[in-house]
């Protein structure tokens, strides 16, 4: 049951999704509210947050290339064992 | 003087005038360094946004917070209803994809789960070494999922929503404006994973996966989904093992 077509949706979903970014700006400038919090723990709540970031992204990336190497290799030793 | 502005400012039009024009003026400037990457229209957009409220705050003597409330999030928040329908419109490119969902469903869950558990001991270690307290460090440690989650997580274990809130934000712009550079440095082409990693960064990481490619694209949204779910199970044991909150 196919109710809504694919190109129906797409264009307007590929735009939505360039302007994206745009549509952040709002939330990013309610950051203006949290200045006393901000001020409060100073510079290294901004750093813990980047390092964060960036630890997350390299984590379950780094993790997801290693898993699907590991299973490429599992997948070639049982290919060869098939032709001994 | 200072009425009259602030009646002319509290139409919706302002808010909604100072984002356009604060992005136009953040693109102008990124065209202009020849595309530095620090120098990312969205995040000049933001920083010029911030510097007007607090020079309108400066000059009618009303409390920044005021300013933001009463001025600026009319306008502001009819730019951010559109966050929904450009949230859900990644559906598509997910549907477009599910031969690679389907055919990875198993790595894409275990990689998520195994990532995030090293993210979270990592994050605690930063910011113990970095000497915040426990309830900043709480407050931090959900921020991957997407904010509707991560809030009421991180109240659960005593941390401040206002500072998750803060981490989810910028969370999203620093992949955004870093994202490119950081996977070239550390050599990642996988496209499964590159989506995976960006996604764990909420939208504005596919965002990023969207100028990459398809795969990577279909893999961010799955991770969105998967990451907020993961956060909504794995922050009460870890916060528990660790005793915060």
């Amino acid at each position: 049951m196919k109710i809504i077509k694919l190109h129906q949706v797409e264009t307007l979903a590929s735009f939505f999704i360039k302007i994206l970014p745009f549509l952040i700006i709002p939330s990013g400038i309610e950051l203006i509210t949290s200045i006393d919090v901000l001020h409060k723990y100073g510079f290294k709540l901004i750093i813990m947050i980047f390092l964060s970031t960036i630890l997350m992204v390299l984590s379950v990336s780094v993790t997801t290339a290693l898993l699907i190497f590991i299973q490429k290799k599992i997948k070639k030793i049982f290919k060869k064992g098939d032709n001994l | 003087m200072k009425e009259e502005l602030i009646n002319l400012l509290k139409d919706p039009l302002f808010g909604i005038c100072l984002t356009l024009i604060a992005y136009l003026i953040g693109m102008w400037i990124y065209k202009k360094s020849s595309n530095f990457f620090i120098l990312q229209p969205v995040l000049i957009a933001i920083v010029i946004g911030i510097l007007v409220l607090s020079l309108i705050s400066m000059y009618t003597s009303h409390h920044v917070e005021w300013v933001y409330k009463s001025l600026y999030k009319p306008g502001g928040d009819m730019i951010f209803w559109f966050l929904l329908p450009a949230t859900l419109s990644f559906a598509v490119p997910l549907y477009k994809r599910n031969d690679i969902i389907k055919k990875y469903w198993w790595e894409i869950l275990l990689s998520l789960f195994i990532g995030m558990i090293i993210s979270l001991f990592g994050m605690y270690y930063i910011g113990k070494m970095l000497g915040i307290d426990d309830t900043g460090i709480a407050s931090i440690l959900p921020h991957a999922a997407t904010l509707a989650v991560a809030i009421p997580n991180a109240e659960a274990i005593n941390g401040n929503p206002s500072i998750t809130a803060v981490a989810c934000i910028l969370n999203g712009i620093i992949v955004y404006a870093i994202g490119t550079q950081l996977l070239k440095l550390f050599k990642l082409k996988n496209p499964v994973g590159v989506g995976l990693g960006l996604g764990t960064s909420g939208t504005m990481g596919s965002a990023k996966a969207a100028e990459i490619g398809s795969i990577e694209l279909a893999t961010s949204s799955i991770s969105i989904v998967i990451i907020s779910i993961l956060i909504d199970f794995l922050i009460p044991f870890f916060a528990k093992l660790m005793n915060l909150g």
